[in-house]
């Protein structure tokens, strides 16, 4: 066996073992309840305003894709932000260090995991907006836009959760900084539409991942725009997805014991 | 002393040309409005056109008229927000000659349920009242459906069976 082989296997026996942490405990799916619960509401409460003419039905596609994104990559981001950290104050880092795995394959590893968390969210959401978007006739861009835009946007925040969580000294510093850089990309997709339509408001919305994928979300599913004059919003996403997996592994080096509980 | 009566002196002098003014800005009898239909009974969630006539019944053209409408809740002291059932409250009417009449159509949607008090008035170019409506009794239905757009077996059965899939992992851990 080279040793690139090795590597390889012991990259997939980190990841295999974290997905059976994750999927066969409580803890994945605990998150995925919960996230299941809060679109189910908001789905009612949008159709329940669509199917009375109080909110337009494309609209409440968009709300229902923007949200299944935005939370779906949250759910994801909070298990990645929780990975090496939560080791670390669980005392098992050092177990998990002293194998013959490597931080980057231990690092990999616990990427592909969390990656899985999206995944199931995406699983959740697709039903949803299918059964949405079967009146205004926008299922099949409803599902694009999931899947591209929200797997994009999730491995972005997913690699950023990592990332976070390797130099993070306790877990609780990781989850909250975690959770402040979401708010923090999520903001700009928040402005009022004048400054949202000028130069620096645009700039805020295509140049961070969050925004991004939301306002793409609006404009192909609510104004109706198409996809060739709207693809360049998926620019952001793809290129914080490299750059944020590109941070995580190379914070994999940086990672310490620290002190456990 | 002094100084106290003199701005007394000032302020009721204040009051009595403003009340003189506020009562030479009288309505413009040649102008008359009228909103149909007059009573509209629909469900929450459907459209209704409002249409409102301006009528110059005068001798002389009147110029810049604008008709504005208005919407009001009288069993809660007016509580409703206008421009959460139409977008434009006021529409340009212009110059109305001598006899002639003008039509503008709004297209309303409650949003709430309960009875409504519907009105219009025409305003002049100096933004005093030219006239006043007609009242329209708007009667708005409550209408909610169980399964909107079908979307409930959905909501209840996919956190349904994740919270199920949870219950058995929590059972096979505890047990």
């Amino acid at each position: 066996m080279t040793s690139n082989d090795q590597a390889r296997s012991l990259f997939r026996v980190v990841a295999r073992q974290e997905l059976v942490e994750l999927w066969r405990g409580p803890k994945g799916l605990t998150v995925l309840f919960a996230y299941s619960g809060l679109l189910a509401a908001l789905a009612y409460m949008a159709s329940a305003d669509a199917g009375l003419n109080l909110l337009d039905a494309r609209e409440s596609v968009g709300i229902i894709a923007q949200t299944g994104v935005a939370l779906g990559a949250l759910t994801a981001l909070v298990v990645s932000a929780d990975a090496v950290s939560g080791e670390r104050e669980r005392g098992t880092l050092e177990s998990l260090l002293v194998t013959p795995v490597t931080k980057r394959e231990l690092v990999l590893g616990k990427l592909v995991a969390s990656t899985s968390m999206w995944v199931a969210a995406l699983g959740v959401a697709v039903p949803f907006v299918v059964v949405m978007a079967r009146g205004p006739g926008v299922a099949i861009d409803a599902l694009v836009v999931l899947v591209v835009t929200g797997t994009l946007v999730s491995a972005a925040l997913t690699a950023l959760g990592l990332a976070i969580s390797s130099v993070a000294m306790s877990n609780r510093a990781s989850i909250a900084s975690a959770m402040a850089a979401m708010l923090l990309l999520a903001t700009p997709s928040q402005l009022p539409s004048v400054t949202a339509d000028g130069v620096i408001g645009n700039v805020l919305i295509r140049a961070n991942p969050v925004s991004a994928g939301l306002k793409l979300a609006n404009e192909v599913l609510v104004a109706q725009r198409s996809w060739a004059s709207q693809w360049t919003f998926l620019l952001a996403p793809a290129v914080a997805a490299i750059l944020f997996t590109a941070v995580a592994i190379a914070a994999a080096g940086r990672i310490e014991l620290g002190a456990s509980r | 002393m002094r100084r106290i009566l003199v701005v007394c002196a000032v302020g009721v002098a204040s009051i009595a040309v403003i009340a003189t003014a506020s009562q030479a800005a009288e309505p413009l009898d040649a102008v008359s409005i009228e909103v149909t239909p007059t009573e509209v009974e629909v469900q929450l969630g459907e459209r209704i056109d409002l249409t409102v006539t301006v009528t110059n019944n005068g001798e002389a053209a009147v110029e810049g008229l604008i008709a504005h409408i208005d919407i009001t809740d009288l069993d809660v002291s007016g509580s409703v927000d206008p421009e959460d059932w139409v977008k434009t409250l006021s529409r340009d009417v212009g110059t109305l000659e001598a006899g002639q009449s003008a039509t503008r159509t709004w297209n309303v949607q409650p949003i709430s349920s309960g009875s409504f008090t519907v009105y219009a008035v025409a305003l002049a170019p100096e933004g005093s009242t030219a006239a006043a409506s007609n009242v329209v009794t708007v009667d708005v239905a409550h209408r909610a459906s169980l399964n909107p757009q079908g979307v409930l077996p959905v909501s209840i059965g996919v956190p349904a069976v994740i919270g199920a899939l949870l219950l058995t992992r929590l059972r096979r851990r505890i047990s």
